[in-house]
């Protein structure tokens, strides 16, 4: 269906020739046509090091600014004392800011500096600004604070506090219960996980003639703008935002940006001048949101037959100090809670768990991970009890279409897991392993092999693109001096590294028959695009990228139909966005179709365990996944790949402790990311299953790849080790302490 | 404070001189100084690579170089590199492959790339693995960056190493003599080899509590004469102060068992720096070289005020972070036992229980010798790192298995095993646990006494 190779054409038109006559022919597009591999438009930049980063950028008169975070858990603040300051060199808190001293991420309750209270280690309490950077950092370290300490909530366990409690209902749990043959408690344990993007987190603030100007790193520059529109007092047309070129985010700069442009926004506006912070590593892995470790209990009760009939969840992440987007977190966990399975009567309870740790945040799958992996597990761990091949439960209860979710919505399009099966099984040889490797745990060589099955809803939730987030594209055709056309994409999603800026041009070239290099993707500023939402929830190319199709049709139509652009007369088309008819969502209970459309997918992963040390090693890593048509197989690909390794680090290395809310792990050289020679060759396949509203058939596709990984890694770990695993990540000390 | 130090130096085939620290990062002299800006920090502890250069031609992370080890090199940075056809042709088949997505850590693969493509025009994947391992990547899960060094290999062929520089600058704070460098050490300024730890660990207390930091009085040793010699004599591997590491690997001599363990330290571009004198001044108790010292009966040799000294390494550190290094001494050579006797008989274990698999600091480990002669084990002898204080080796357990049988080894075991219980008190830190290090150690050592009675080949 799609080939791998790039054209000499493609590479040519992409680079060389931006201008060309409109349109092409026609008949030369076929629907997955857009499939074929390009050569992204950023390669070459990011290549050579031209490409600026935030912390390549600096500008007249420009100030650092380093912070001061707390080094106490839980405190009354009874004073900071601050030494007399050099000239030139000014202190910035919390009655800086003219509005509010809340950062706006979805809840506004994150204050940018500590007031009265330390709510968590590392909590900013000032920051210096100055000229010199060095001098900034050592008057911080000069700087005490008095502190009476308060108790501290350090576990999830012992957390009483909650920001949100929330229970569904499907089917008749309670009555299934009582039917129970069988009940079965399991307890399962996702840990904290950094999104270790590679460029740390890092702004840049301007006020000059009483308008804001904020450059950095970021996925969402309207939530970066509202924010700062909030915490300054400024109304909208006095604020601008920036996006400037993003080394990864993942999650991580959806929430922590707005927090981290208001305190140099606040520095900008106190001082007059442009104001830069960049974090160095070990700060940003201690001052931004992670991901919400969680523990969720399954009870499962199973009929005479062996059925499962019903499931008893309870789910409670760990949300840390404040609000900020836990709630949303915690609605996609429990709305996916059985996972890709099929329970018929389901009650859960969710619950974000008020600690003293930073504020967990929004890292891909956002709820996703952590619930699979517990719906996956419980199925193995089920399985085991009942005496069944784990794929053999599993397969009887994958979710078909016409199936109703957790939230009663309706599974309405085709779900290919027969086809995905026979592909992993085909690749992998998934069956053949698990019986050679079966009944043989710790036996040399010590391996095992795992499979898992994973959802993904792609989008906001529930009715949120249409109701909150509304969002609105612009298309716009202009005339160069060669009587060419350019058209330009004005949207507020960023290319942060997953390649948006490729894949939404090719959809508007495939769209107008244009050639690639005639359409340009602009950084987003938000004093040139509209809102057409954060850069989140595998949304950019279902969502954004529908409404561009949409748009490049209409323009298509127009220019064809007489309205050609001018010199200097641009031909403007705007889309926004409308929920389409046949979905229905009830927010205050929860019903309906939580999302439009799901992407599928399937892992095996094959590890290998050293029986006297119990260090693992994923020696096969297998997946096929639905994301609707593939816009760009290398694009999607990388996604895909990317996104595993992510979540076999998950399972695996990544290890984020808090000793008394301290992160013990605060370098790269600790909190130990996949290197080269960490894990194998991550194969993937597709299977094509175009999705009816989405662009070209293409549906969500990001967030996917963090979900299911980690399950097949444990349910592996489980079998070459004879021990049903069910807390990640899976360490060495771990299995140690569980095996001897 | 210094008066401030002049670094002279090749940057991207210009000469370049710079008023600095002398303990001032590279990195911060290419970004800052020379607005370089291709060259990236993303973490500053030589773990992402982001930041790699080519110093000589060497590939080099340039957050743990400070301007006094550059004075006189020739450094290509990423910027300097993309003005070459080799570049071209590399960041093509990145481009191709869909290598590159975020794109902050590409400038550091595609010069580690291109460092190992000229070492090997032809490397396997594990090759293409090693190479890159130094650098961190969290958008791709490598697979498509392995590919895309693959596809540079169809096309690239390295002419010419470049140049290497050849400015000879004197500078105080760059001695040649061991004169001059004991003069620097009465003056309070501290030496520095590889500054793979030095540096790094400066920059983080400069970041977080500069106090802590202490002056930047430091001085090179990289030029003193005669430092950066390897050589082997009368059964002995002597190794100059500043002979990185991955020299003393490539070293013909080297014993397999020290170049294992030294092979296991870090990463390409800081193997390329570091030196065998920085790690063991360093006195990590989880240093990787040193079990494999201990055993080879490793003798630190030093220069001072009150003369020359040779001192075992077992001696010579006293504790984490300490030794008898005196204030106004440097550590010039290191040497070791080169293990005699044939391949057939000469048996030694080197297993690192680290973090991950490339670039980890070890929660343990450990390494073992035996001769096997006529079925009677002869010559055992066993360390373990990261376990105590300082690393562990116990003649007494060792004389135990010695002249044991192969076949009746294992009845000496227990109380073996005993004697090293005793002796293994690990603590719980971020990387691990007492009770896992323990377990894990004692586990190894049963395992490795077993393997000594099994009457095999190299286990290794």
């Amino acid at each position: 269906m799609v080939h791998n190779e790039i054209s000499e054409d493609s590479r040519r038109l992409d680079r060389n020739n931006i201008f060309f006559k409109v349109p092409l022919n026609p008949e030369e597009t076929d629907v997955h046509k857009i499939s074929k591999a390009v050569v992204r438009d950023d390669a070459a930049d990011k290549s050579s090091g031209k490409a600026k980063y935030v912390s390549d950028l600096s500008f007249p008169g420009m100030l650092h600014m380093a912070i001061k975070p707390a080094d106490i858990q839980h405190a009354h603040i009874l004073n900071i004392d601050i030494p007399k300051l050099p000239e030139n060199y000014t202190v910035i808190n919390g009655e800086d800011f003219k509005g509010q001293n809340r950062a706006t991420i979805i809840a506004e309750d994150w204050p940018f500096f500590a007031e009265d209270k330390v709510l968590y280690y590392g909590q900013p309490l000032l920051a210096v600004a100055g000229p010199e950077l060095e001098i900034c950092e050592k008057l911080c370290s000069e700087i005490t604070a008095k502190y009476e300490t308060l108790p501290a909530v350090s576990v999830i366990d012992e957390a009483q506090e909650f920001f949100n409690d929330f229970h569904i209902v499907k089917g008749y749990p309670e009555k299934a219960f009582k039917k129970a043959a069988l009940i079965f408690d399991n307890s399962y344990r996702t840990g904290m996980q950094e999104q270790a993007y590679m460029e740390p987190q890092g702004m840049i603030a301007d006020f000059p003639d009483g308008s804001l100007m904020v450059r950095g790193s970021l996925q969402c520059p309207y939530y970066v703008k509202n924010s700062l529109m909030n915490a300054l007092a400024l109304d909208a047309d006095h604020v601008r935002v920036i996006q400037t070129v993003t080394g990864g985010a993942f999650g991580g700069k959806e929430d922590f940006p707005s927090i981290l442009a208001g305190q140099a926004a606040a520095a900008a506006v106190k001082t007059g001048h442009p104001v830069k912070i960049v974090l160095d590593r070990r700060l940003d892995m201690q001052l931004t949101p992670k991901r919400h470790p969680s523990v969720i209990d399954i009870r499962t009760a199973i009929d005479e037959e062996g059925h499962i009939i019903a499931m008893d969840i309870d789910c409670r992440i760990d949300a840390g100090a404040y609000q900020t987007l836990s709630e949303v977190v915690l609605e996609r966990a429990i709305f996916i809670c059985t996972g890709a399975y099929n329970i018929m009567n389901v009650h859960v309870r969710g619950r974000t768990m008020k600690t003293n740790h930073i504020p967990s945040g929004a890292f891909r799958g956002f709820g996703g991970p952590q619930a699979h992996f517990a719906a996956d597990m419980n199925m193995h761990f089920l399985a085991n009890k009942l005496g069944i091949p784990p794929l053999e439960l599993k397969k009887k209860y994958l979710y078909q279409q016409g199936d109703h979710s957790i939230t009663s919505g309706t599974f309405r399009d085709e779900i290919k897991f027969d086809e995905m099966i026979e592909k992993i099984e085909e690749a992998s040889e998934y069956s053949r392993k698990w019986e050679e490797y079966n009944s043989k745990a710790m036996s040399k060589p010590c391996r095992g092999i795992g499979i898992s099955f994973a959802a993904h809803g792609g989008a906001f939730t529930g009715s949120g693109e249409q109701d909150i987030i509304k969002s609105l594209v612009r298309l716009s055709a202009e005339r160069s001096e060669s009587e060419h056309y350019i058209v330009r994409i004005l949207v507020s999603n960023v290319e942060m590294g997953q390649g948006a800026s490729t894949t939404l041009r090719k959809i508007v070239a495939e769209t107008m028959y244009l050639p690639l290099g005639q359409i340009v993707f602009n950084r987003s500023d938000t004093d040139e695009v509209p809102d057409s939402g954060p850069t989140v929830a595998s949304r950019t190319i279902m969502i954004v990228g529908k409404l561009l199709h949409d748009a490049a049709k209409e323009l298509l139509e127009r220019i064809n139909s007489g309205h050609v652009p001018q010199n200097g007369k641009p031909v403007d088309v705007e889309k926004r966005y409308v929920h389409p008819q046949e979905f229905e969502w009830d927010e205050s209970t929860f019903t309906g179709d939580a999302y439009p459309a799901y992407s599928w997918s399937t892992n095996v992963i094959e590890v290998e365990v050293d029986p006297l040390t119990y260090e693992t090693k994923v020696i096969g890593s297998w997946a096929v996944y639905d994301v609707g048509t593939l816009i760009d197989l290398n694009i999607v690909k990388g996604q895909m790949q990317g996104g595993t390794a992510q979540s076999l680090g998950s399972a695996s290395l990544e290890k984020m402790e808090m000793i008394n809310g301290r992160p013990a792990q605060l370098s790269f050289t600790d909190y130990t990311i996949p290197t080269t020679l960490d894990f194998p060759d991550l194969q993937c396949q597709f299977i094509d299953n175009p999705y009816r509203y989405g662009p070209f058939g293409a549906k969500s596709a990001g967030e996917l790849p963090n979900i299911g990984p980690a399950a097949a890694f444990t349910a592996a770990i489980s079998q070459a080790t004879g021990t049903i695993i069910t807390e990640i990540p899976v360490t060495p000390e771990k299995l140690d302490a569980e095996l001897r | 404070m210094n008066s401030p130090f002049t670094v002279n130096f090749e940057l991207d085939g210009r000469s370049v001189s710079f008023e600095t620290r002398p303990d001032r990062r590279l990195l911060d002299l290419i970004r800052e100084d020379a607005r370089i800006t291709g060259v990236r920090e993303g973490r500053g502890e030589g773990e992402c690579g982001a930041c790699c250069v080519l110093i000589n031609g060497k590939l080099i992370n340039s957050c743990c170089v400070p301007a006094v080890n550059v004075h006189g090199c020739s450094v290509t940075t990423i910027e300097g590199f993309a003005e070459t056809e080799e570049f071209t042709l590399i960041s093509d088949a990145y481009a191709e492959a869909g290598a590159v997505q975020c794109g902050f850590c590409t400038p550091g693969f595609i010069m580690a790339t291109a460092a190992l493509l000229k070492e090997n025009p032809t490397p396997t994947d594990e090759e293409i693995r090693t190479g890159l391992s130094g650098v961190l990547c969290r958008c791709t899960g490598y697979t498509m960056i392995i590919e895309a060094v693959m596809l540079a290999t169809k096309k690239l062929r390295f002419g010419q190493q470049p140049s290497v520089g050849t400015v000879i600058n004197r500078d105080t704070l760059i001695p040649q003599t061991i004169e001059g460098a004991i003069k620097l050490l009465r003056d309070g300024y501290r030496p520095v080899a590889g500054g793979t730890d030095l540096i790094v660990r400066r920059h983080a207390l400069l970041k977080s509590n500069p106090k802590l930091a202490g002056p930047d009085k430091l001085f090179s040793c990289r030029q003193i004469t005669g430092t950066d010699k390897i050589y082997s004599g009368n059964g002995r591997l002597i190794v100059g102060c500043t002979v990185s590491l991955t020299d003393i690997i490539v070293f013909p001599g080297c014993p397999p068992l020290l170049r294992e363990a030294l092979s296991s330290i870090a990463t390409p571009g800081i193997r390329n720096a570091a030196t065998l004198a920085g790690n063991i001044c360093n006195a990590s108790p989880a240093a990787d070289s040193l079990p494999a010292l201990y055993l080879l009966n490793a003798k630190i040799r030093t220069s001072g005020g009150s003369g020359a000294r040779e001192i075992p390494i077992e001696d010579f550190i006293t504790g984490p972070g300490r030794t008898l290094l005196k204030p106004d001494e440097l550590v010039t050579s290191i040497s070791c036992e080169i293990p005699t006797g044939s391949a057939d008989n000469h048996c030694w274990i080197f297993k690192k229980v680290g973090t991950r698999a490339a670039n980890a600091l070890s929660k343990l480990n450990i390494a073992a010798m035996w001769q096997n002669e006529a079925n009677t084990v002869s010559n055992f002898r066993l360390a373990i790192g990261a376990c105590a204080p300082t690393v562990i080796r116990s003649i007494e357990a060792e004389q135990l298995i010695i002249g044991s049988k192969t076949t009746d080894i294992e009845k000496y075991l227990p109380e073996c095993l005993a004697v090293y219980s005793k002796l293994i008190r690990p603590i719980n830190d971020q990387r691990s646990t007492a009770a896992y290090r323990k377990n894990t150690a004692l586990k190894l050592i049963d395992y490795i006494i077993k393997t000594a009675g099994n009457n095999k080949d190299n286990p290794s």
